[in-house]
């Protein structure tokens, strides 16, 4: 018994877990609306695509790696995917496939001249940054794209029967399980983990950094598109600002699940309880009037929070093991 | 001996020259104003901002970390001026020493947190740029001073040599001077750049890596202040949104100038002027751009190709430099 | 469909005001706002059609590709140097603004704040917008009004960083201060001007206080759709709202109930009348020492380009009532306010 409590506690989500239920029970104490059936659906929403978004993040977080423009990848495949609807009159499932096929592309870009030219992601994701969001601006000149069609805005906000769970969070949920699948069951999945931990080692064993980096940005691109219309879906209209606000949340909730910047360590179900946590405690913010400055503030120290956490354990961890590691 | 011009010829500051002089005389073929006496002022006034916002990160990339939080640090300079001289009455002097001590005092705590936490100074300046930039529109609800001393705001607008520069152009030229100075010739700056190339060695030759890196934050606390007490000279008020939402719309200059000009992402090799040719070439691209009408949502399209281009041209630069250099 | 209502309103101006058309001026005016918007959309087809009419040299709509100060001043720096020689700006701060046009005013480029005020001292000609305090002090005067004279108020607003923010709180309180004890403000959620922030904080407030407020008051586009389609979407008619601005989804919910009304301005008056009044001075004249200037909490060379508010019964034609105020407007403007 005690063996498998201390192997829990090992676990990154563990700990977050705990964190989500007291800081629940707490909020519902005080006000017992938190738990009322509207709130959930707003907050299983609010989860549903930050779901995507964080773990479309997390993947490049394995590999060791940034990408800067999840965000705009996701802005220029819901201005496509509305556009595209409302110029063109295309189908809806055709529209999805236009989309998805922008974002991977967009990420394929990312991975494939990261990985032809050698120059950090960071600085790749950033130029793309601008050029994604550039094309996004170019083409609607800033104007939504508003004539999107019913069953598109009917799946944005039914919810399934009488149950406060919005259809939005199917896809996001169902994706999580695939991620977990990938990359904990996987080669490829095991791969990227390796090849985050150290690049020379993991190219010394066989693996191609260029089939990892490029895979890796492909599904971080591919996964901002459905994040992107997603949100579309939410806000029944297809503005080119959406992602604009991505960045800062895509790196909380690895960070706060535990992933460390340098790669080789990632946890999706840690990942998700990560987004849970920045949902609870923001809408909390807003349940308590508290002023909305504090949301940035509070998220800030968040990342800040985990980093000291996950550095703690480490350090435990390597003086449990006794190996000095001065870098 | 005789190598050094074809060496010169070779470097990253040389092609960037090229450019630069490439551009202007496209840019005053093609359109028209561009050698107007305003533009060229206005140019000024863009470049100098951008050159010290470029040298602000910089210094912090010379340890292979970032600066997200640079717009956030010279927002809250700012405004700290602002509170200082409009609601204090503190002078403009005594002021603009506490500006530039709130900047470097911010450039400490992230330094701090980086090196005590050993996380990578991404992950931290972008915790510290919310919590700055939240705290900041806290204290000060939002609201701009906007009342600010003449004899502050008026540096802003004043015009040199027939009218044609900015006086601050030349604030920024002597900033790249003195990094120069302290970089090349000075003993700190040695052991700056050389706890950026390798810290393992640095440390074994005595030299203490985390005080070095921690410097480094502090001096780039204190360039975003200074480019910050600028862009409040030439707004002639403190605005929260002066940088933007969370001040990160400096992060395209910053990144843009010191990564054009041959600053090595990795850390430990920078280049001062390189840096300082860098803003030119964006601001006088930006420049272009607008004047030749592509359109002005295209222009950030533009400036993402630019970086790339950019980068991968000293990539390729580097990969004949080396060849050559094995040939020879 | 959101070009209808400029369509209509230019094409009776474009009737009223054939006079005009003739050989081009010298004059080549931009329109600038503050950033991307969809309110300003309308400038567009304001400044080309006041090209048309008025035969100026150019009007064209210039926008920063952010919300961000210096890029606005970046942009008309530069399209100063390419040779535009009048300046309507949404100005992207109250003060910081006054720097560049003092700037422009001593290069002998007149300039204008068009849809939000500079505050005074300053160089620009004119303000020419709607009196947003005034909009959103009518605007909580009608929802008041529909809510019986007593409940819970929640009011949410755009950028703070925005000059018309401080006036359009202000106003609302004002509007609550005046209507006795039984109306309250339980919430103000502002710096919300773009949808998904908006769409978060909008939701996780329905869902916490939902049952307990009344009505509901935007004084900004992007949080008036977003409020509209979150009542459309719960159904809920009990809560009143009045939103402002004429996005379709406001108008929709306005027809099928769930939104009360709204208070609409006229960005496209705004833009053709501002470029008119632009040539005119270029042209010599200027503004009399006696002309008619309203005063607002930011300036006193103020100029209402009008508000309306328009609820289930007349928005299908409010189009008319805006047409009536910007011919009106411009019919009176050069014997009202110049020297010519």
């Amino acid at each position: 018994m005690k063996i498998t409590q201390s192997s829990l506690l090992k676990k990154d989500w563990f700990g977050l877990l705990i964190v989500v239920l007291l800081s629940g029970t707490f909020i519902a104490m005080l006000k017992p609306a938190f738990l009322s059936a509207f709130n959930l659906y707003v907050l299983m929403v609010s989860v549903s695509y930050m779901l995507i978004i964080a773990l479309s993040q997390m993947i490049i977080i394995a590999i060791g790696q940034m990408n800067l423009s999840v965000g705009a990848i996701g802005g220029l495949v819901a201005i496509s995917f509305s556009g595209v609807m409302e110029v063109y009159q295309i189908s809806v499932p055709v529209a999805i496939c236009i989309g998805l096929v922008i974002g991977t592309v967009c990420g394929f870009l990312n991975g494939y001249i990261t990985v032809k030219s050698g120059i950090s992601a960071f600085i790749i994701t950033l130029a793309t940054l601008y050029i994604f969001k550039g094309i996004n601006l170019g083409i609607t000149e800033a104007e939504p794209f508003y004539e999107i069609p019913e069953t598109v805005k009917n799946f944005g906000n039914a919810k399934i029967g009488t149950s406060p769970i919005p259809y939005l969070i199917i896809i996001p949920v169902i994706i999580t399980f695939l991620m977990w699948v990938f990359m904990n069951r996987t080669e490829t999945g095991r791969h990227m983990l390796a090849y985050g931990n150290s690049v020379q080692s993991a190219e010394l064993i066989g693996i191609s950094s260029s089939k990892v980096v490029v895979t890796a940005h492909v599904i971080s691109g591919f996964l901002a598109a459905i994040a992107g219309m997603l949100v579309v879906c939410r806000l029944q209209l297809g503005t080119p600002n959406i992602g604009d606000s991505w960045l800062l949340p895509s790196f909380a909730a690895p960070v706060i699940g535990g992933a460390i910047l340098a790669g080789g360590k990632v946890d999706v179900i840690a990942t998700a309880l990560g987004v849970l946590i920045v949902a609870i405690i923001s809408q909390a913010l807003v349940i308590f009037k508290i002023d909305p400055f504090f949301v940035q503030i509070f998220l800030g120290v968040m990342i800040l929070l985990a980093v000291f956490v996950n550095r703690y354990r480490e350090y435990k961890q390597e003086s449990s093991k006794k190996i000095f590691n001065n870098d | 001996m005789n190598k050094k011009i074809p060496n010169f010829v070779f470097t990253n500051q040389f092609g960037l020259l090229c450019l630069v002089v490439t551009f202007i005389l496209i840019f005053s073929t093609v359109t028209d104003g561009f050698t107007s006496r305003f533009n060229i002022f206005a140019l000024s006034r863009v470049v100098a901002i951008d050159i010290m916002i470029g040298l602000a990160m910089m210094v912090v990339i010379l340890t292979g970390g970032l600066n997200l939080a640079l717009g956030a640090i010279g927002v809250c300079a700012a405004m700290f001026g602002g509170w200082c001289m409009e609601t204090m009455g503190i002078p403009v002097i005594p002021s603009i020493f506490l500006i530039l001590g709130m900047g470097s005092f911010l450039g400490w705590v992230n330094g701090m947190i980086t090196v005590k936490t050993g996380v990578h100074s991404f992950i931290v300046t972008l915790a510290t740029m919310s919590i700055y930039f939240g705290l900041m529109t806290m204290l000060t609800e939002a609201e701009a001073f906007r009342r600010l001393p003449e004899t502050f705001t008026e540096f802003g607008s004043m015009k040199l040599f027939k009218k044609y520069i900015s006086p601050l152009l030349l604030l920024s030229l002597a900033t790249c001077g003195a990094l120069f100075y302290l970089f090349k010739y000075t003993d700190i700056g040695r052991k700056l750049i050389a706890a950026g190339a390798n810290p393992d060695a640095a440390e074994l030759s005595g030299i203490s890596v985390n005080t070095m890196f921690i410097y480094c934050h502090v001096l780039s606390g204190f360039l975003a202040a200074m480019a910050a007490i600028m862009l409040t000279t030439r707004i002639g008020a403190a605005i929260p949104s002066m940088a933007g939402q969370l001040g990160m719309d400096w992060l395209l200059p910053a990144f843009l100038a010191p990564v054009i000009g041959g600053t090595l992402l990795s850390g430990g090799k920078l280049s001062v002027f390189g840096t300082m040719l860098g803003a030119v070439l964006v601001t006088l691209i930006t420049n272009g751009l607008y004047l030749i009408d592509v359109g002005e949502f295209w222009i950030r399209f533009f400036l993402g190709i630019i970086l790339l281009i950019a980068v991968l041209l000293d990539k390729t630069r580097e990969f004949f430099t080396l060849k050559s250099v094995i040939v020879s | 469909m959101k070009f209808l209502f400029s369509m209509i309103t230019s094409s009776a101006i474009l009737m009223a005001s054939g006079a005009f058309a003739g050989g081009h001026s010298p004059t080549k005016v931009a329109l600038v706002p503050g950033g991307p918007h969809p309110y300003f959309a309308a400038w567009e087809k304001a400044g080309k059609d006041a090209v048309k009419d008025f035969g100026l040299g150019k009007a064209d709509y210039k926008v920063p590709a952010e919300w961000d100060l210096s890029q606005q001043n970046e942009l008309i720096e530069s399209l100063v140097g390419k040779g535009y020689n009048a300046v309507l700006v949404f100005p992207g701060d109250a003060v910081g603004t006054n720097k560049i046009l003092g700037e422009l005013d001593d290069a002998g480029i007149p300039t204008a704040a068009l849809a939000g005020c500079v505050e005074q001292p300053t160089k620009a000609k004119m303000c020419f917008g709607t009196d947003t305090g005034h909009s959103a002090y009518l605007g909580t005067k009608q929802l008041i009004k529909a809510m019986g004279g007593k409940g819970k108020i929640a009011h949410f607003t755009g950028f703070l960083v925005d000059p018309n923010t401080t006036l359009r709180i202000d106003a609302v309180e004002k509007a609550v201060a005046e209507a006795g004890g039984g109306v309250e403000i339980i919430q103000v959620i502002a710096d919300i001007d773009a949808y998904e922030p908006a769409d978060e904080k909008i939701n996780a407030f329905m869902a916490a206080q939902g049952g307990e407020v009344d009505g509901i008051v935007t004084t900004a586009w992007v949080p008036a759709v977003v409020a509209s389609q979150a009542l459309t979407n719960m159904g809920d008619k009990r809560i009143k709202m009045v939103g402002i601005d004429h996005d379709e989804v406001v108008l929709k919910a306005i027809k099928e109930g769930f939104v009360h009304g709204t208070m609409l301005q006229n960005p496209y008056g705004q833009g053709y009348i501002g470029s008119y009044v632009m040539d005119k001075i270029r042209g010599g004249c200027s503004f009399k020492a006696s002309a008619p200037w309203k005063t607002t909490a930011q300036t006193n060379q103020f100029i209402d380009s009008g508000t309306v508010f328009v609820d289930i019964s007349d928005v299908d034609t409010y189009v008319d009532a805006m047409r009536g105020i910007s011919l009106e407007i411009l019919e009176t403007f050069d014997g009202t306010y110049l020297d010519c």
